[in-house]
Order: C-alpha cells, then sequence, then structure tokens
C-alpha cells in the first residue's frame, strides 16, 4: 500500500505543485468602457485548466485505489469477500497504474496533440484495464473459493470507472480516435470473454440462468415503451396544440400536468390498480381484451401520462417560439390555414416536438423499470427479482441491460432526427434537454 | 508644458502619483506603451483618446485593477505594487459609466459601502451619506431608503459620484462617469461636477471620449492614441498648438468654439442694467452691447431690452435656453444670445435670480487672444 | 424587486392568505399523520372495498418520520455543496470547470431519479445510507447548475464597481454578487427537494424506508388504499414545502 502511494503521489505531487506556482494573476477581464483586446493570457490559463482537471481525475484514481476492487461469493447467496489491490498479482496492478500515470503525463505536457493523445489514450485504456483484470482474475475463482462461487465488480472499480467517465467528459470533442479506441476495446474484450474469462462473473452467471428470459424480457420492456409513448404522442400532441391555440385551455392543461409531476411514478402506478380492477369488474368485456387492475395496462397508462408532460411542454415551445413574421409572410402569400400549418408551422415546429418525444423516450424507458412492481413485464423484472433474492448481480444485469438500451435508443433517435429535419433547422439549439 | 511625449507634468501644483514608463500587454496586443504620466495633485486629469487608445487601461493601473507588465506606479516614494490592493483601491474614489450600484441595496447603503468597509461608525457614516446626497443635490429625506431601479439615470449617475466620493478619498478615478446619459442630463452632470470639484478640490483623472466635455473639465489634458500619449498639456495650450495632424483632426474644427468651454459665465460676466420695464429706453442710452433686464418681484429676469439701430427691441425671458447658470461656459452663453438675439446673455444663480450678464463683446475679446 | 406601495399591500395579504394556507397544510399533514382514524376515515371514503388501511408493521408517523428526514438530510447536503462548489466554480480560479460541470450535469440528467437510486444498490449497497448517497448526488446538480446561472448573471458593472472599491474577494462575493444569485439559488434547492421528496419513495427498495414502504406494500397486496396513504403524504409534504418556499423567497427578497 505503502509503495503503491509513493508511486501514485509523485506524478500528482509534481502537478500539485506546479498548479500552487502559478498564482492567479489579477488580470481583470477588459474594463467596460475599455476595447481593447480580450485575451488575457489565454495561454497561460489553459495550462493552469489542464493540470487541475489532472488533478480532479487523479484525486478520483487515488481515491479508487483505497476501495475493495472486486468481491468474491462462494455462493449466491453467501457473503460478499472483498478483495483489494493487494490481492491482485503484479501484472493487474501495474495495469491499473497505466492510466492514472497518462492523466499525471498528459498534464505536465504542454498542449498539442501529444497531451491530447496522452489523454485519448488514458480514458481508453482505463476503460480496457479493468475489463482486462477482472479477466485475469475470473478463472482462478472457482479455484479459490469453490465450484460455485462468483465475482462482482466493487466500489473501487465503480470510483476507477467514475474517473475514467470525467476524463470522457474532459475532452472537447470526440473524435475518430475516440471511437476507434473504443471500438477496439469492445472487440479485444468480446474476444476475451468468448474464452470463457468472464464465466464467473456475478452478471454472466444471472443471465446463463435466465437464458431465452432475457430476451423476452428486452422485447416486452421496448413493447411497452413504445406503446406508452405513441398513446403519449396520439394524445399529448393535439393538447399542446389546443394549449398554443386556447389560452383557457392552456391555462387547464399545465397547472394539471405539473401537478402530475410531482406524485412519484410508483405511485401512480399504484393508485390505478383498483379503480381500473373495480372498472374491469364492472365491464368484464375490458377483461377479455387484457384490461385489468395489475399487469400491464395500468403501467401503460402511468407511463403515458409522465411521458405527457415532456411532449405537451415541449411541443407547446415549439410551436409558439415561431416568429409571427414568418405565419404573417406565409398569410400575405395567400396561403389558407392549412397550408399554414402543413408548410410552415408543422415544419418549424419539428426539431422542438422531436425534441420532446426524444426526453419522452428517454424517460420512459427508465420508467418502465417499475413496471414489475404491478405486475407488468419488461427488464423491471430483472430489477426487482434481484432485489427481492438480494441478487447484486441480478439487480446489475437488469440495469445495465436498461442503461444500454436507454443510449442505443437515444443515439437511433437521434440519426432519425437528423434525418428528418430540413437540412437548414438542424443543429438549431432546443432548449434544455 | 514643453515635452510632449516623455514627461508631462503640470508645473503650477506638485504630483499626486506618477506612471513611468508602464506597460500592459493583453496577449499579442500591447495595451500601454512606455507611459509615463505625471498626475497633479489637485487638479483634473482628463485622459481621451479614440477607441482603444488605452486611455481606460491607464486608468485601471492607478488603482491596480490591471497589472502593470512593465514600469512602476509611484505615490509620495512608495510604489503601487507593494502596497495592498483593496486598501488602495478603498483610498480611492472610483466612477463607472455604467454606475454598478448595488440592485438589492438602497441608496443610502450603496453610498455608505466605502465607510462602512473602513469601518466607520454608524452615526459618522449616517451624517456623511446625508451630506453627499446634498452635496449631488439630491435630498436624502427622499433619496436615501430609494431602491437603484427607481432612479432616473442622472440620478444613479449622481449617486454613482456620491459613493465614489464616498470615504474623503483623495483621490478620484472615473471611466466615462456621464456617458450613459442624455446630452441635457450630461451638460447638467458637468456641471454639478465642476461646482463640486472647485469645492472640494479633489485629485481627479477622468477618461472621455467626448471632446467637448474634456476641454470644459480638464485642468491637465492628455490625449492618448494606440496606447501612447501624443500630448500632454492644458486644454488652452493643446487647442492653440495641437502637436500634429492627428491632435488637429481629433480636436476637430470648431476649435475656437470649443475654446469657449474653458472659461465659466461667472469669470467673466459683468454688472447688468435691471429694473422695471418703464426705465429700458433711458437706461440703455446709446449703448448696443448691453441689455436692460427687466426683473420680477423675485429679481428674475423676465424680458430683455437692446438697442437694435433705431428701435429698442424687446425679447421675453420664458425658459432655460434664455440664460445660463454660473458655471456655464461661454459655449452656451454664445449660444443663449444667439436664441434670444441679445447682445448679451443673462447670468442667473441657483434661484434664478439675475446676478450679471455675459456680453458678447467680451467673448470675442477672449477669442481673438 | 421592491414594489410600489400598492402591490407592497397586495403582497400583504398575500402573505397572510399564504401563512393561512401553510398552517391549514401542516394541520391536515399532523391530523392525517397521527390520528389512524383520519387515515381510515379518508382512505375509505375513497376506495370502500380494500380491507386494509394500514402497514402491518409501521405507522405512517415512522416513515413520515423516516420519508422526511431522508428528504431534508439529501437536500440540505446537496445545497450546501451545490452552493460552494456553483460559487467555486465561477471564481477566477474555477471557471475552468464550468464545462466539465455542465458535461456532469447533462449526463445525469439522461438517468431518470429511479435508475439512479436503483443502481445505488450494486454500487453502493443496501440500507438508508446508499440511498441518502445516491439522492444527495442526484440533487446536487439542479443546485449546483442554477447556482453557476444565479452567479453568471450578476452584472459586470456591479462587479467592476464592487471591484474597484476596494471590497476584498470575499465581501465581492458576499456583499456584491449573493443576494443578486440568490433568488436562483433559492428556486434550485426548491427543485431539488420535490425531487428528492418523490424519489425517496423509490428508497424503500432499497432498503431507505420512508412513505415508499407503504407504497410498495400497497403494490405487492394491489391495494390502492395503501398506496393513496403514502402518496397523499408525499404530496401534502411537497405543497407544504412549496409554501415554505414561497415564503422564504418573499422574506429574503433583496
Amino acid at each position: 500500500m505503502l509503495i503503491l502511494c509513493l508511486i501514485l503521489f509523485s506524478p500528482a505531487g509534481i502537478v500539485v505543485l506546479q498548479a500552487l506556482g502559478q498564482t492567479s494573476e489579477d488580470v481583470a477581464p477588459p474594463g467596460i468602457n475599455d476595447t481593447t483586446g480580450g485575451m488575457v493570457n489565454r495561454a497561460d490559463h489553459q495550462i493552469n485548466f489542464q493540470q487541475k482537471l489532472a488533478l480532479v481525475v487523479l484525486l478520483l484514481f487515488m481515491a479508487s485505489f483505497f476501495f475493495p476492487f472486486y468481491l468474491a461469493r462462494e455462493s449466491r447467496i453467501s457473503e460478499d469477500i472483498q478483495r483489494g489491490l493487494l490481492f491482485l498479482n503484479l501484472p493487474c496492478v501495474l495495469l491499473l497504474l497505466l492510466p492514472p500515470l497518462l492523466v499525471a503525463i498528459y498534464a505536465l505536457l504542454k498542449k498539442g496533440s501529444l497531451s491530447d493523445a496522452a489523454l485519448t489514450l488514458s480514458g481508453v485504456l482505463g476503460l480496457f484495464f479493468p475489463m482486462m483484470v477482472l479477466a485475469i482474475v475470473g478463472p482462478d475463482i472457482t479455484e479459490t473459493y469453490g465450484p460455485l462461487a462468483r465475482y462482482s465488480p466493487s466500489s473501487g472499480m465503480y470510483l476507477y470507472l467514475a474517473a475514467v467517465l470525467v476524463i470522457f467528459l474532459m475532452k472537447p470533442k470526440f473524435k475518430i480516435h475516440d471511437l476507434l479506441g473504443i471500438a477496439l476495446v469492445a472487440s479485444a474484450v468480446l474476444f476475451v470473454a468468448s474464452q470463457g474469462s468472464y464465466d464467473r462473473l456475478g452478471i454472466v452467471l444471472e443471465g446463463r440462468n435466465l437464458g431465452s428470459r432475457i430476451t423476452q424480457e428486452v422485447l416486452a420492456h421496448i413493447r411497452l415503451t413504445f406503446i406508452s409513448l405513441g398513446i403519449s404522442m396520439v394524445i399529448g400532441i393535439p393538447l399542446a396544440l389546443a394549449s398554443f391555440q386556447n389560452k383557457r385551455a392552456e391555462k387547464i392543461i399545465f397547472p394539471f400536468l405539473n401537478l402530475l409531476q410531482t406524485i412519484p411514478g410508483i405511485a401512480l402506478l399504484g393508485l390505478l390498480i383498483t379503480p381500473l380492477s373495480t372498472l374491469s369488474q364492472t365491464f368484464p368485456f375490458l377483461r377479455t381484451m387484457g384490461i385489468k387492475g395489475i399487469g400491464n395496462t395500468p403501467a401503460i397508462i402511468a407511463l403515458s401520462t409522465y411521458a405527457l408532460y415532456p411532449i405537451i411542454r415541449y411541443s407547446f415551445t415549439a410551436f409558439s417560439s415561431i416568429e409571427e413574421s414568418v405565419i404573417q409572410a406565409a398569410k400575405g402569400m395567400g396561403m389558407d390555414s392549412l397550408q399554414i400549418w402543413s408548410m410552415v408551422r408543422f415544419p418549424l415546429a419539428a426539431p422542438g416536438m422531436l425534441h420532446g418525444i426524444r426526453v419522452a423516450l428517454i424517460q420512459t424507458l427508465g420508467n418502465a423499470t417499475l413496471a414489475k412492481l404491478i405486475g407488468g413485464d419488461g427488464l423491471g423484472v430483472l430489477v426487482f427479482e434481484g432485489l427481492g433474492q438480494a441478487s447484486v448481480d441480478l439487480v446489475l444485469l437488469g440495469m445495465l441491460l436498461i442503461i444500454a438500451l436507454t443510449i442505443a435508443s437515444d443515439r437511433i433517435f437521434q440519426i432519425f432526427i437528423h434525418l428528418v429535419t430540413p437540412s437548414p433547422l438542424r443543429g438549431k439549439a432546443v432548449g434544455n434537454g | 508644458m514643453k515635452e510632449h511625449h516623455t514627461h508631462p507634468i503640470l508645473t503650477d501644483t506638485h504630483t499626486f502619483l506618477t506612471a513611468e514608463r508602464i506597460s500592459v500587454n493583453y496577449g499579442q496586443i500591447a495595451a500601454l506603451q512606455d507611459v509615463t504620466l505625471a498626475i497633479p495633485a489637485n487638479r483634473v486629469t482628463v485622459l481621451i483618446g479614440p477607441s482603444g487608445c488605452g486611455k481606460s487601461t491607464t486608468l485601471r493601473c492607478l488603482n491596480a485593477l490591471v497589472k502593470l507588465d512593465k514600469g512602476s506606479i509611484t505615490y509620495e516614494d512608495m510604489g503601487i505594487q507593494d502596497l495592498n490592493k483593496t486598501d488602495l483601491r478603498r483610498s480611492m474614489g472610483y466612477a463607472i459609466q455604467s454606475v454598478g450600484l448595488m440592485p438589492h441595496l438602497s441608496v443610502e447603503e450603496n453610498v455608505d459601502l466605502v465607510p462602512r468597509l473602513l469601518g466607520w461608525p454608524k452615526s459618522s457614516r449616517k451624517e456623511r451619506v446625508e451630506k453627499l446626497l446634498s452635496l449631488v443635490r439630491l435630498d436624502p429625506a427622499i433619496y436615501s431608503k430609494k431602491y437603484p431601479h427607481e432612479l432616473s439615470g442622472g440620478e444613479a449617475q449622481r449617486i454613482g459620484f456620491a459613493r465614489a466620493l464616498g470615504a474623503d478619498p483623495p483621490m478620484l478615478l472615473m471611466d466615462e462617469p456621464f456617458g450613459a446619459v442624455d446630452p441635457l442630463n450630461r451638460d447638467q452632470l458637468q456641471d454639478e461636477f465642476i461646482r463640486i470639484q472647485r469645492q472640494l478640490k479633489k485629485t481627479v483623472v477622468f477618461v472621455t471620449h467626448d471632446m467637448g466635455e474634456a476641454i470644459r473639465l480638464a485642468d491637465f489634458l492628455v490625449i492618448m492614441k494606440d496606447g501612447k500619449i501624443v500630448q500632454a498639456d492644458t486644454p488652452e495650450q493643446i487647442l492653440s498648438h495641437p502637436a500634429d495632424e492627428f491632435v488637429e483632426r481629433f480636436l476637430g474644427p470648431d476649435r475656437s468654439l470649443q475654446r469657449l468651454t474653458l472659461f465659466t459665465a461667472d469669470q467673466w460676466m459683468e454688472e447688468a442694467m435691471s429694473g422695471s420695464k418703464e426705465k429700458a429706453e433711458e437706461t440703455l442710452g446709446e449703448c448696443s452691447n448691453q441689455t436692460y433686464w427687466q426683473l420680477d418681484d423675485q429679481g428674475r429676469p423676465i424680458a430683455g431690452f437692446a438697442r437694435v439701430g433705431d428701435t429698442i427691441s424687446r425679447r421675453l425671458v420664458s425658459n432655460a435656453s434664455h440664460w445660463v447658470q454660473q458655471y456655464s461656459s461661454l459655449k452656451e452663453c454664445v449660444s443663449k444670445i444667439l436664441n434670444l438675439g441679445l447682445p448679451s446673455a443673462a447670468v442667473v444663480d441657483e434661484e434664478g435670480r439675475l446676478c450679471g450678464e455675459v456680453r458678447f463683446e467680451t467673448i470675442q475679446k477672449i477669442s481673438r487672444d | 424587486m421592491k414594489l410600489s406601495r400598492k402591490s407592497v399591500e397586495t403582497s400583504d395579504t398575500t402573505l397572510t392568505k399564504r401563512i393561512l394556507l401553510l398552517a391549514l397544510l401542516i394541520g391536515l399533514l399532523l391530523a392525517f399523520m397521527f390520528s389512524v382514524q383520519v387515515q381510515t376515515l379518508i382512505l375509505s371514503s375513497l376506495f370502500p372495498s380494500e380491507g386494509r388501511y394500514t402497514h402491518s408493521r409501521k405507522t405512517i408517523l415512522e416513515m413520515t418520520g423516516e420519508h422526511i428526514v431522508l428528504t431534508l438530510l439529501a437536500t440540505s447536503l446537496a445545497a450546501v455543496a451545490g452552493i460552494l462548489i456553483g460559487v467555486a466554480v465561477t471564481r477566477k480560479g474555477g471557471q475552468a470547470f464550468q464545462v466539465l460541470i455542465l458535461r456532469l450535469n447533462a449526463f445525469i440528467q439522461t438517468f431518470p431519479p429511479s435508475a439512479v437510486i436503483i443502481l445505488a444498490y450494486p454500487v453502493l449497497g443496501f440500507g438508508w445510507k446508499p440511498a441518502l448517497l445516491a439522492l444527495f448526488l442526484y440533487s446536487l446538480f439542479p443546485v449546483l447548475g442554477n447556482t453557476v446561472v444565479g452567479f453568471q448573471g450578476v452584472s459586470p458593472a456591479v462587479k467592476e464597481s464592487a471591484r474597484g472599491m476596494g471590497m476584498t474577494a470575499f465581501q465581492q462575493l458576499w456583499i456584491a454578487e449573493f443576494p443578486q444569485a440568490w433568488p436562483m439559488i433559492l428556486t434550485g434547492i426548491r427543485h431539488s427537494y420535490i425531487l428528492n421528496l418523490g424519489t425517496a419513495a423509490i428508497a424503500a427498495v432499497i432498503g431507505g424506508g420512508g412513505l415508499g414502504t407503504i407504497i410498495i406494500s400497497g403494490l405487492a397486496l394491489r391495494n390502492s388504499a395503501l398506496v393513496l396513504s403514502g402518496t397523499i403524504v408525499i404530496s401534502l409534504l411537497a405543497f407544504i414545502g412549496e409554501q415554505v418556499f414561497l415564503l422564504l423567497s418573499r422574506f429574503t427578497r433583496t
């Protein structure tokens, strides 16, 4: 531990000393009346900035080394056995130390392509090496802990990954080599996985147990989300238009929406049980259609309700922010009402509306996790079963799948938006995301 | 008063502080290059020049808001760089164009900020605020509790000025303090400034881009261009002997008219004939270079009589475009003379009572010199 | 902004109305919390078919207590940290981090609150401490974002004159900038409070206690009345919070 600290503190120490040496000059930004250039020693500030940011990242890395990196369990329900750095063999430790070292190098270099390369490399390797460590540790788990043993990442690794996250957030833009690096990492990991190195990893085991259920639930989750989103759009967009046209409608709809947002998700789900049950008892034909007090029905109703807020709000803003002069010009040209709507208003409002739908999509994907609580389907099944069985890995598996689904859907939808938006309007700021 | 470029100095008073060869760079741009300037004590030094000439930068070097890359500023043998910055700034009044009143504090709380920072006891602070508000002609009873957003532009500027005077600093730094108001208000603010400065005799460094304002207010005028001083001297000297073509162009074509702004009405006014209406003709007699002023029972002029050829012409005096204040410039006197079509302009005091007149003939004599 | 005389009078009557409303809400809450009879009364009138109206092991009182403690603790910690970091990031030395904070904010926003809480389980463990940490981290960002925006909105003239008249860095912050930024900061804290109030309901799932307990119980037993019971308290707490914040903003108005 001591040797580790020494190794780590030296690069960090250098960075700190340098950062302190640079006293913040009392160079004021050009005064309000002064029009001489505003280039207030930008070059100097860049170096400071690099070092300050690097310091934060290095601190995170250092912190992560004080926490256990992975944990092992003799069986599914045994106690956790935390394992820190000391239990890793030397190659693993060196691998883990490399990214922080690269960050320190980045801090000490002057800003330029070399320092950017150092940063990119540290980020990519920061993703790669922990996965490699897990792969290296994996095969020995059954030997050390028994035939049923499994292992999972622990808080130390999460902190480490948080540091890597900050590295990626620090980068001004994602360039080709970043994506290339990540693709390489992904393929390397897949290759290693195919060799069976991750076989005793907790989430892998749970996944194997569930088998085809995973695909089932993923599809169910997607189905749930899209049905809710569809309903929400069908109801929401007309309501947004109504609020736009009619002040009174606006005064009713928005406060109601605000009220709805304050009710927590699970509460709304639960409140629907009894009314729906009563309803389906009174009208038996609803039962045959599959509408009951529990199951997917209340889930869809609740999800649609929550999705209404972003859809209505962003659509409303989109329509409201069309400049009146454009409409006047259209009228002046002789367009009738229908034409104004179809040729002017909708196209101009499209980016805003699509943004609202995107926010609703992401939100609903996340909220659909709770559907399980009233007997619905979706990836929430994994999560809550895991919670009920005190299986961390199951919960982790479920959440990872949901996050992956969210990111994938978001990207796909963004591409869709990009293709559908008339090109002059692309890239326009659509307000707060 | 001789060397224009390197050692500008006024000789009728001692130097308050000196800037020696100061340079300031913003990245690659040289905002100030090797500027040397001696600020005279108890006088108004005006820095003027086109945008980007470095006048504001120079000002802000004096209270260490801008760091010097080269050179030094010395006050009584002490380098300013060695002094504690916040103490230095508390010993100078600072007024800027957008005033920068704290919106969440009342006028009273704004004006007594620096005394508060210096730790003055509450009672002396309250006294001071009242005194300052009266000085800028804003009734403390009405204005103390008001908030900045309730003030008009002109009122805000006066409060800014009062705030700069807060702890009675020996030196005032003013960066286009009257720039953000309309011309009428600006003239009034300049009048006020002159009046107050005559009373307090502070050492003032004043930045402006308005030539008329500069000439009117300056005891020591410093013209700058591209980070250097082009000419530094008294306004009369500069107006009569511009250093080069740039200064000439910068002064503008109306130099003689501008020169008139150097003089105030009370410096050149003479006794005026006045009384009731009937006495006009006989008092005037043959002289055509004076006006006979008819006064009301308060002593305020209501009409002027003058001999034009064979007749006596009569003009009604009804509003501010027909008279001047004591601190108004001679240029304004010319303007009122032309407004009324009389040979002289009436000079009134604060109550509006006639205290003298300025004759066109006198103005012509001054211009000839 | 200060008001003209006429609106000052109106605002005083609004003030009284508001205080009365607050008192009413608190009264309702206390009545509901402390008296099982009141609970049964209200719930049975809406859901007559249900058999059970109370949780088998905990009282509403206990759950509300846990819930309030969790919410208030998370909100206060988020407020303090958010303001401190927000101030640091708007100082000369910290400007560099603003971009990072902005991106972090956008990144965190993509997760719904429920996801953050549930993720706390694998990463941090079971119990109220992980729940608190998750709530704190998530609600940090509204406060932080608003603090930064608040300080960015201070007029440069005010900052310049404060500096020029000789205020120390701390005095500039406290006398000149903070009062200007405060309305925005308070709004951010309010958002955090409402966010935490709702999200704490899910904290029960990872062992955080609170009103989520009765709501989850209601879901498991298919009993809407139990769910409503918890929801009523949460909604009341939300309304009370809103009124308190409105009053706060009125009294700290500059």
